[in-house]
């Protein structure tokens, strides 16, 4: 009954990844894992932090604005009523001596929120899905010379889930509605090494996987028929564990200095979705809603560029072409992370405010390719899906 | 670069981008070598839109031929009437002009003390009756009950006990001044159809079966098997009719009864025992008649002595639910009546007529070239059950929502289902692309 209940999430890159930490970074495609610009060096590289030579404040919030259509094999397209969601970026890096910098992260890697109109086609499959993840990575980086250097930190990972679909028990008042609802914290690490040569900068880094455990997610059931509660069919709540793993990421770049007022960068991820196998909802006691849906993502690569000229003393302008592969495969195309590989534009602009402040602003501009799925292993669920993503960015930097 | 022109700079790129909405084009249907402008539907029950035990308003916007029609209005298709009850509580009428509503479902508190269903009729809208057969032509000529030799009886207009209440409300002709009626063909060739569905036969095989075998194999009353020849005959009569203009067409074939929740929901050793009920009843049951620990047999009247049921055999689920539960019905003592077992016998002569009557559905769609909806198949894969847009819906009575309260007729999804299925089989043969129904947009089962 509870098939799909739980599946992940929209996202900003393949798979559930938010890959907006940083109005710098998504004005450059992404393409930031071997230059410090700013404070989210902390997230995108541990190991360039040691390279910084001021420290920074950064705080940005994103505007993802996207546009999802759906054509099922009934003939009739169905869009998602627009939404706005908005993941948000926190960064501190501090020039502490003269070999050892330090900072901290609060940012939103992962995440995803999908909402369908309540009625739509696919309502017994999702009608809404939300996954926010909060990473905080305090982080320590230690330059050998002026070569190279490495940098690690944990990343505790605040996480929670909201899902909402109908069940196909019906009253004169309608289908009844379940909710799952869980949260969980997760450990893991980043850690990078950044080479420094002249106008050559190469950057390596590696953030691991993290197993978010739910281990008392609550499910509530409304619009129940009343006789279905009656004779014990359904419940009005009943609890759940599940997990869901982050995947790892291995990013490795490099920049490399035109003149001193053009910066190119290139960018390999390598994100490793396979662990993202299954997803299982175990009731401990109604085994009979227990779910096992196989997700059998595969790993994926992205590749990024990005471009940066400094065109005066307070203006810098960006720009970032980037290709992310999918890591959902045929058969699994499911409505809540109607995902496929992705063309990504980006641009922005950096402006120094009045004393140690400066604006940074940026705007991507997301192709998810369209896709047609037409053996949905789950569901049965067949059609096409096209979604655009439009995301603004805003951040505000103290330079110190 | 100044803030106006960073300003100037912003609005521009959102510009840009705000007009990248995602295309997604909607196909362009076609109805490939097939002609839905005009179609005509003629069957049974199961075509009607016939469930829940009755006739409604609901079940006939959701009928087969509805959807069907709906569909192909993507494709050249042209207005489809059907012959409307009024909306609110339907219509079941036996043949002394008694009426009663559509079966609801109720909760109740059952005779072991149990949360339990209850399933009843509602009280019958009388308005049903009326004479609509100057509001025609209709394009759905499917009447509830119908046997396939009755689909050119000159009788079946005149409703009562020599013809069929639900034709009598809209044939053309009720045979008032001649004494004979419009039949159900000829009302359809007043449509000059350009295309046609036919599903029947059904109400030979089932009015026999859900009797429990109370008529004879090869009779022509109410009870009966068709006889084959009839049934073949019929078949012929009807397609050359219907066709005669050149139009084109779809047929479906007759499920197997132990496929449908009538008759396989209750299973033929559902008596189950301790060992001590068990040693108790065999010092009392006559020879042959034995029990043990755990699921028995249910005992059966059959041909004036009892016995025990044989594995499968079926049990009807017309039994009063009470009776079993509580009564001691199965035992001994209370031998479940014949009216409501099929015994190996009537069951064998039902696999024969039903197996004989497909094989003629698939000689004349093979030699006319109909598209063939294969639903005797497409009801074994509803066993386990199918999924639809995240919906897994299955045979199983009340709880699997493909069938309607009755247990024989489909619900409206289950409508939905099938009328796929018949799409499925219309693009396969007329290489049209008509997209499929959204079976989750119509009712399974109303739980109260």
């Amino acid at each position: 009954m509870f098939g799909c209940l739980f599946a992940p999430l929209l996202s900003l890159a393949g798979g559930f990844q938010i890959n907006t930490q940083g109005q710098k970074s998504t004005s450059m495609g992404g393409s930031v894992s071997s230059v410090a610009l700013d404070g989210s060096v902390v997230f995108y590289n541990p190991g360039a932090l040691a390279f910084i030579n001021h420290s920074y404040f950064n705080a940005g919030v994103s505007l993802i604005v996207p546009e999802t259509s759906f054509l099922g094999h009934t003939g009739v397209k169905e869009t998602m009523p627009g939404q706005i969601y908005t993941p948000f970026s926190l960064y501190a890096a501090y020039t502490w001596k003269t070999k050892v910098n330090i900072g901290l992260a609060i940012n939103t890697p992962f995440g995803l929120g999908t909402k369908w109109d309540s009625n739509w086609s696919g309502r017994y499959i999702t009608q809404s899905a939300k996954l926010n993840a909060i990473n905080i990575q305090p982080t320590l980086s230690y330059k050998f010379n002026d070569h190279l250097s490495i940098g690690a930190g944990p990343m505790i990972v605040l996480s929670n889930a909201d899902l909402t679909k109908a069940l196909p028990y019906s009253s004169n008042a309608g289908d009844a509605i379940v909710e799952l609802k869980g949260s969980g914290t997760s450990l893991g690490a980043n850690a990078g090494i950044n080479f420094v040569n002249g106008n050559f900068v190469v950057g390596i880094a590696y953030r691991t996987s993290t197993k978010i455990d739910i281990s008392s997610g609550e499910a509530s059931f409304t619009n129940v028929p009343s006789s279905l509660m009656q004779n014990g069919t359904i419940p009005s709540s009943a609890t759940f564990k599940t997990s869901v793993t982050l995947p790892s990421v291995f990013s490795i770049g490099i920049g490399y200095s035109v003149t001193p007022k053009v910066l190119v960068t290139l960018d390999m991820n390598y994100t490793g979705w396979k662990a993202y196998d299954s997803l299982n909802f175990i009731f401990s006691d109604d085994a009979q809603f227990d779910s096992r849906q196989g997700k059998n993502y595969k790993n994926a690569l992205a590749l990024r560029a990005g471009i940066q000229y400094k065109q005066t003393e307070r203006t810098t302008l960006r720009a970032g072409l980037a290709f992310d592969e999918t890591p959902v495969q045929d058969g699994y195309v499911s409505p809540e992370l109607p995902d496929a590989n992705r063309l990504i534009c980006a641009a922005g602009i950096s402006y120094k405010l009045k004393g140690n402040f400066s604006a940074d602003f940026s705007l991507m501009y997301e192709n998810v390719k369209e896709r047609k799925e037409v053996n949905n292993i789950q569901s049965n669920f067949k059609g096409t899906y096209k979604t655009n993503l439009v995301v603004g960015g805003l951040g505000l930097q103290y330079e110190f | 670069m100044n803030s106006r022109t960073i300003i100037r700079y912003c609005v521009a790129v959102s510009l840009l981008l705000v007009g990248c909405k995602p295309t997604l084009d909607e196909p362009k249907y076609n109805a490939g070598t097939a002609d839905f402008e005009r179609f005509v539907a003629v069957g049974s029950g199961f075509t009607a839109g016939f469930n829940d035990g009755a006739l409604t308003r609901a079940g006939q916007e959701s009928s087969i031929p509805n959807l069907l029609a709906h569909q192909f209005s993507f494709a050249g298709g042209g207005e489809f009437k059907q012959p409307l009850l009024p909306s609110g509580n339907g219509l079941l009428v036996n043949s002394l002009g008694q009426i009663k509503g559509q079966l609801s479902l109720s909760s109740i508190i059952n005779c072991a003390g149990k949360f339990d269903f209850r399933i009843s009729n509602v009280s019958g809208n009388a308005a049903g009756l009326q004479w609509i057969g100057n509001s025609g032509p209709f394009n759905n000529l499917s009447v509830p009950g119908v046997k396939s030799f009755q689909l050119y009886s000159q009788f079946l207009g005149k409703g009562g006990s020599v013809g069929n209440y639900y034709y009598h409300r809209f044939a053309s002709d009720t045979g008032s001044v001649s004494g004979l009626s419009s039949t159900l063909i000829g009302d359809a060739q007043i449509i000059d159809p350009t295309f046609f569905m036919l599903w029947m036969g059904n109400s030979d095989v089932y009015s026999y079966a859900t009797s429990g075998g109370a008529g004879v194999v090869g009779g022509m009353g109410a009870y009966d098997l068709t006889p084959v020849d009839t049934f073949n005959k019929a078949v012929d009569f009807i397609v050359n009719g219907i066709s005669s203009n050149g139009a084109n067409g779809v047929i479906a074939n007759i499920p197997d009864i132990y496929d449908i929740p009538f008759f396989n929901s209750i299973p033929y050793n559902g008596l189950t025992l301790t060992a001590a009920q068990a040693t108790a009843l065999n010092v009392v049951s006559p020879p042959g008649i034995t029990f043990s620990a755990g699921s028995n047999s249910f005992v059966v009247e059959n041909g004036g002595a009892i016995r025990q049921l044989k594995a499968g055999e079926l049990l009807l689920l017309s039994i009063p639910s009470d009776s079993l539960l509580c009564g001691g019905w199965g035992l001994p003592q209370h031998p479940i009546p014949a009216k409501y077992v099929i015994d190996s016998t009537e069951l064998s002569n039902i696999n024969l007529s039903i197996a004989a009557f497909n094989n003629k559905i698939v000689s004349a769609a093979t030699s006319k070239g109909l598209a063939l909806v294969d639903v005797n198949h497409f009801y074994k894969t509803l066993q386990p059950g199918i999924k639809f847009n995240g919906v897994t819906m299955s045979a199983s009575f009340i709880s699997g929502g493909a069938f309607s309260l009755d247990g024989i007729n489909p619900s409206n999804r289950g409508f939905a289902l099938i009328a796929n299925e018949f799409i499925l089989a219309i693009n396969a043969r007329f290489k049209s692309n008509l997209p499929m129904v959204d079976v989750n947009s119509y009712t399974g089962i109303i739980f109260p």
